[in-house]
């Protein structure tokens, strides 16, 4: 899930961190990548009769044409459109840095069975991704207005946290309805499958989780931080330079003063951990 | 004589315990098995490239192997799955896991390669990445870099 770490609009990109006026630009650019178009897909979920006849068709559908989606295949399907716009940053030692920062927080989540994967996107604007099983993107923007790798660690363990808790495919769930893999399979027949998925795609891209989720995500954060060893207040620091200048996101993060305030105590009185602002720097050139 | 049949039986049934014990070779240039099924578990043994290595458990992700006179847990898709070789005459052929776990791990899967192939965008560069994730995990890249920022699960210790 895409989603903002810091909006200033009341669009929210899902599941990211966007930082500044470039938000809204952003978001219009990722939502871009998803490119949602074709047909309409019913979103209630309530009729038994529909579910069980759209079962029956992903049965059918799956052994004609083995065409089986889950929510892997969905996260998969962002990070693919990521590649075509805004595009992948392809230097090497920035990806090697990034990753492992990611894959030490990973390690902490006690979620072996999740393959975390890592990649920077193209772009000025401060930005984090995350998709379902582990997909997750930070722009260059982001890490050229970070301080240290603390910071760094920080953003990523609030996008692993989405992931580690699902909250991507809840969203898209809460906006499509229950029956997301039926759906997928079903319209398969039709040859518009493709197109359902594009929707999907976009969902996620531009999805808004609600505060509770990012007060969850934030919390969990903060734990895999400490678990890691790295300075707890990485987040908060980030979240707190950057929300400085930009005004309140009403539907998804949760307002400024009240979202640093949880996040400086769930860091605790005498923070300890790595910040490690030599190595960062020695890699991530402004 | 009644007697006589029980060795036989527990012969044949440990031969069919013997024999069920599948090898399966690395396929990766190296793997290191860890103590639990977990990429960031204890190394405690390594295994070249083509070591054909016993499968004594695995879970959908994992499996567990014996080399160095140790049994540790590697990745399925670090193994070489054995593909059906369907001859005449050959008597039932053994497939030892599913096709997609050869897949697990390394790349995308064939529904997002269909999805780019629809609708933009290049499998390959997000194969690159797993490919990186996978090459820091494997060559002690990561554990290096932990223990140099003091970070991780044990303080990069």
């Amino acid at each position: 899930m895409i989603r903002k770490i810091i909006t200033t609009s009341t669009i929210a990109i899902l599941g990211g961190l966007c930082l500044g006026a470039s938000c809204q630009k952003a978001a219009d650019s990722l939502s871009r990548a998803g490119s949602s178009v074709g047909i309409p897909v019913n979103t209630s979920s309530g009729n038994s009769s529909d579910v069980d006849k759209g079962i029956k068709i992903t049965k059918a559908v799956v052994e004609t044409a083995n065409q089986n989606w889950n929510d892997e295949d969905i996260g998969q399907s962002v990070a693919v459109s990521l590649t075509a716009r805004p595009g992948l940053d392809a230097d090497t030692k920035l990806n090697d840095y990034v990753t492992s920062v990611g894959l030490i927080v990973a390690s902490v989540t006690g979620r072996s069975d999740i393959d975390f994967t890592f990649g920077i996107l193209n772009g000025t604007e401060a930005n984090a991704i995350s998709a379902p099983r582990g997909y997750i993107f930070i722009t260059r923007g982001a890490l050229s207005k970070m301080q240290d790798e603390s910071e760094l660690a920080g953003v990523l363990a609030h996008e692993i946290a989405h992931v580690v808790k699902d909250h991507g495919m809840d969203a898209l769930r809460q906006k499509r309805g229950t029956n997301l893999l039926v759906k997928i399979a079903a319209t398969a027949a039709d040859n518009q499958m493709f197109d359902v998925v594009s929707e999907y795609v976009g969902d996620i891209i531009d999805i808004v989780y609600n505060p509770a989720q990012e007060n969850d995500a934030d919390a969990l954060a903060v734990t895999y931080l400490k678990a890691a060893n790295y300075d707890p207040t990485g987040l908060e620091r980030f979240v707190s330079r950057e929300l400085a200048s930009a005004k309140p996101d009403l539907r998804s993060h949760p307002p400024t003063a009240t979202r640093i305030a949880k996040l400086k105590a769930a860091a605790g009185a005498n923070p300890t951990g790595q910040k490690n602002a030599e190595r960062f720097k020695s890699v991530v050139t402004k | 004589m009644k007697h006589s049949w029980m060795p036989i039986a527990l012969l044949a049934a440990s031969a069919v315990a013997l024999a069920a014990v599948e090898t399966l070779p690395v396929e990766s240039a190296s793997v290191t098995l860890r103590v639990t099924p977990d990429i960031y578990g204890k190394a405690i043994a390594t295994a070249p490239k083509g070591a054909t290595l016993p499968v004594l458990e695995r879970n959908e992700k994992f499996a567990k192997v014996a080399s160095e006179g140790k049994e540790g847990w590697i990745r399925l898709s670090d193994l070489k799955p054995q593909k059906a070789t369907a001859k005449a005459g050959a008597g039932p052929t053994q497939v030892a896991g599913k096709a997609d776990d050869s897949a697990a791990g390394k790349g995308l899967g064939p529904n997002a390669e269909a999805y780019a192939k629809a609708k933009g965008g290049d499998p390959k560069k997000i194969d690159a990445l797993i490919e990186r994730r996978n090459k820091l995990i494997d060559t002690g890249e990561l554990a290096t870099f932990a223990a140099q920022g003091k970070v991780g699960r044990h303080g990069g210790k």
